[in-house]
């Protein structure tokens, strides 16, 4: 009947958005059952300082999927920025703002790499970033011979230690503050900006966007470009928090980046993105993470409990298709 | 005594009533056409006997017996079958495999090619298409592809047959043949439920015909008793002339000059100008490349040789490799609009509001500072509105939820919020309803009065013979006839679509 088609559809629009609240609920009761310690106020905060790399680059991720494509290679670039900015510090003696700088625009480099094999050799996104997430994994594994590198605390002092431990106005830790600032921006560029609307118009219909006029191949190229970039940004807050980078840190990262946006609604399928959604995915990959410690879970727990979070994220995703009788 | 009964059948779409109250009933053996505007609930009163969708109240008889139809396969039992409008087919799959995909052949385990082939070449055959079974089906042209969707149909052997737009992408030569298929259904004492929206081929091959409006019943005349004009007016309401607009305004001097434009395969030697004010047809058979010609002013095919000039300038020369309409984005800066005959594959963005859709070409000047401006976005939006008469509930709802007529007209929309001065429109009435067919070709004249230059490409004659000052013909890649206004006869421009040249255009160099 109609009231209850109505019904279906109010629950539904604001399944949409809210969603991935829910579900967070869901996970957070189940956990708090196991352990009741998981909820408690400095736990949270601490989740969310250890979500902000995750957050951070899963902001570029969004933009990617919902261009229709996706980026396989961001963990490659989460390794090679952290090490290459503490080598920069380290081995060259840089300042850490000339460091941040050169490591940005490597990032940068890689990104427009990927979009160009994805838009003027048009290889597949999966493939491409697939191609590149080797490659810059073996270029990070060769120029740190594979060796870790930490930032004596001298060095750390001088720069990094305001974000990765820092505060603004002595009681916002900076990397919250600056993650909240990314995705301020993120979403006012996807919601305002004439970039943010062809990206979804790309990934809606890339078809269409280009006989209407759309230079498709510089908005693809300008989101991988973000991708990378973003990944860049999120390793630097992991390093400036860790004092020290990896080349094997970002292994699995590209994994969890795609996981916050997928749980919080963005479509695989392209055209549309829920960044708002993407942050508390973040979140919830994080805080599954710290609660999996907590009741001090196995390693392998962590990787079955998130895809079992996905796979509930994307059931429900289904259930909505079948309700709708969009798909029987 | 009738044969099919659709008692009372309701359907609401989020509150939204699609059906109101529909009864229809057909007779057996009768070709019954199903009539009405886009949204007026034909297509769900289809769906819904084809198992699509499922009535929110009503019944349906058939032979005297209720029926509960709620899935695909339950229609098929109840002995109904679908051609439905869109194509689905698995392009790797052969001819054959698409055909009885839903019932394969099996021999000890493994699927009987042999049978399964000889079934499906006789059963082309018998349809009077020259189309081999072990082709696969990528390689067939969309017309084709459609009469196989038909084969599909009629593979099932059902007594009820339902045609949903069977002949959009049809030529003449394969509407003479579903003419004949349907002709043969019925001498076999099958019911065929035609749906379409060229009321031509309804006088021609139905027996009745029932009309829907605003998803009510309107009734049902024998075709005998009624004209296309009276039919009109049962679907839309009120009177309207389909054919209403003359182009009888004088056009001024050349805008595009097009001089033995050629494209290896595609097309070759192609040469007419293009007059500000002016509705210039190009007619053609489905699948002589006419669209192939037009795609190359706007950079979505590279010709081989040739030359473009647009308002005096040289703006491809295949001699001296220039090409500054490379791409769609370099011609619109130079004024070309384009609205594609593809609405939902190359036109709309489906999950995209109506406004965005709308805006999307022209972001740039909406915006400030690198932020687009909602109040510009909507003076834009309120603008179209008015002069076009678009109809939607809200600037944010999706655009797939509005009708045909309507996202057409909001493609148009976007093309000429680029200030286009040249304007190429490909089949810019199909798949929507009379209503709407007039009222977009209203605004074309209005636009050529206003001096834009606009090419015409349509598969209704009828509409080109209306609505151009003058039209081309094209015959495999060539341009076969240029008749003007005066001259426009439906039995001419057939010659030249079938071969025979006919030039009686004012440019004697246009002859090539």
């Amino acid at each position: 009947m109609g009231s209850h088609a109505k019904r279906i559809k109010t629950f539904w629009l604001i399944w949409d958005r809210v969603g991935i609240v829910a579900i967070f609920l869901f996970v957070a009761v189940i956990f708090a059952i196991l352990e009741p310690r998981v909820l408690q106020p400095d736990q949270l905060l601490s989740v969310l300082n250890r979500s902000s790399w995750v957050a951070v680059a899963a902001i570029g991720m969004t933009f990617a999927i919902c261009s229709g494509g996706f980026d396989l290679s961001v963990g490659s670039i989460f390794s090679l920025s952290g090490c290459l900015l503490a080598k920069l510090i380290m081995d060259n003696g840089l300042s850490t703002g000339t460091a941040m700088l050169i490591t940005l625009l490597v990032a940068l480099c890689c990104g427009v790499l990927n979009g160009l094999l994805i838009t003027k050799l048009k290889i597949q996104p999966f493939v491409a970033t697939l191609s590149t997430m080797l490659v810059f994994g073996g270029v990070v594994q060769t120029y740190t011979k594979n060796i870790g590198t930490r930032i004596d605390t001298e060095q750390y002092e001088r720069g990094l230690s305001w974000l990765g431990r820092g505060a603004i106005f002595g009681f916002i830790p900076s990397k919250i503050f600056v993650v909240v600032a990314l995705f301020i921006l993120a979403i006012a560029v996807y919601r305002n900006t004439g970039f943010g609307i062809k990206v979804r118009a790309v990934g809606s219909n890339d078809l269409a966007a280009r006989t209407s006029g759309i230079n498709a191949d510089s908005i693809l190229v300008i989101v991988y470009t973000l991708t990378a970039v973003t990944a860049a940004m999120a390793s630097m807050l992991y390093t400036s928090t860790m004092q020290s980078a990896s080349p094997g840190a970002g292994s699995g990262f590209e994994l969890d980046a795609i996981t916050a946006v997928v749980l919080g609604g963005t479509a695989l399928s392209g055209g549309k993105g829920n960044l708002a959604g993407t942050f508390i995915g973040a979140f919830l990959v994080a805080f599954t993470k710290m609660c999996l410690n907590f009741i001090s879970a196995p390693e392998a727990m962590h990787v079955i409990v998130t895809g079992a979070i996905l796979l509930l994220a994307l059931s429900i995703s289904g259930i909505k298709l079948i309700t709708q009788r969009v798909v029987t | 005594m009738e044969y099919i009964e659709l008692r009372n059948i309701v359907k609401t779409f989020y509150g939204v009533k699609a059906l109101d109250d529909v009864s229809l009933s057909m007779k057996k053996s009768e070709v019954h056409a199903v009539v009405g505007e886009n949204g007026a609930g034909k297509s769900t009163v289809m769906k819904i006997l084809g198992g699509l969708y499922f009535a929110d109240r009503g019944d349906i008889y058939i032979d005297g017996k209720p029926r509960h139809i709620n899935n695909v396969q339950a229609a098929l039992k109840n002995g109904i079958s679908v051609v439905h409008q869109e194509l689905h087919y698995m392009p790797e799959l052969s001819v054959a495999e698409n055909i009885y995909l839903h019932d394969l052949p099996v021999k000890a385990g493994f699927i009987d090619k042999k049978t399964m082939n000889k079934n499906a070449q006789a059963l082309l055959d018998g349809m009077n298409v020259d189309i081999k079974a072990t082709t696969p089906m990528s390689l067939l042209s969309v017309s084709e592809q459609q009469m196989v969707e038909i084969a599909k149909a009629l593979s099932h052997d059902t007594d009820i047959v339902i045609m949903d737009e069977p002949t959009a992408a049809l030529n003449v030569k394969e509407v003479d043949a579903l003419y004949g298929i349907v002709a043969g259904l019925k001498a076999k004492g099958k019911t065929v439920i035609y749906i379409s929206h060229r009321l031509k081929e309804i006088f021609d091959i139905c027996d009745r015909v029932s009309v829907l409006r605003d998803g009510k019943y309107m009734g049902t005349r024998n075709i005998g008793e009624i004209n296309q004009d009276q039919l009109v007016e049962m679907m839309v309401g009120r009177e309207i002339s389909q054919y209403s607009t003359t182009a009888d305004h004088e056009y001024g001097e050349t805008v595009l000059k097009v001089r033995n434009l050629t494209k290896e395969g595609l097309f070759s030697d192609i040469s007419f100008d293009l007059h500000k004010g002016e509705v210039l047809g190009i007619a053609g058979l489905m699948g002589c490349f006419r669209e192939d010609i037009v795609k190359s002013l706007y950079g979505l095919i590279h010709p081989d040789s040739g030359e473009i000039e647009l308002e005096g300038q040289t703006v491809y020369s295949g001699s001296e490799g220039v090409n500054l309409i490379s791409t769609p984005r370099k011609a619109i800066g130079r004024g070309i609009g384009y609205v594609t005959e593809d609405r939902k594959n190359s036109g709309i963005f489906a999950l995209m509001t109506a406004r965005e859709n709308l805006t999307i070409s022209i972001m740039k000047f909406l915006a400030k500072f690198g932020l687009v401006r909602a109040r510009s976005e909507q003076e834009l939006l309120d603008d179209y509105t008015a002069k076009m008469n678009m109809k939607y509930r809200t600037p944010h709802q999706r655009i797939n939820s509005l009708s045909g007529g309507n996202q057409q007209k909001f493609i148009l929309a976007r093309t000429l919020s680029t200030n286009c001065r040249v304007l190429i429109t490909l089949e810019p009435t199909r798949g929507i309803d009379v209503g709407a067919k007039s009222e977009i070709f209203a605004l074309l004249e209005d636009l050529a009065k206003s001096g834009v230059a606009i090419i015409v490409i349509s598969s209704e004659l009828q509409e080109i013979i209306s609505n151009c000052h003058r039209t081309l013909v094209i015959f495999q890649g060539a341009l076969t006839g240029e008749i003007n206004k005066e001259d426009f006869e439906e039995t001419l421009i057939m010659q030249c679509a079938t071969g025979n040249e006919v030039f009686m255009g004012k440019e004697a160099d246009g002859n090539g």
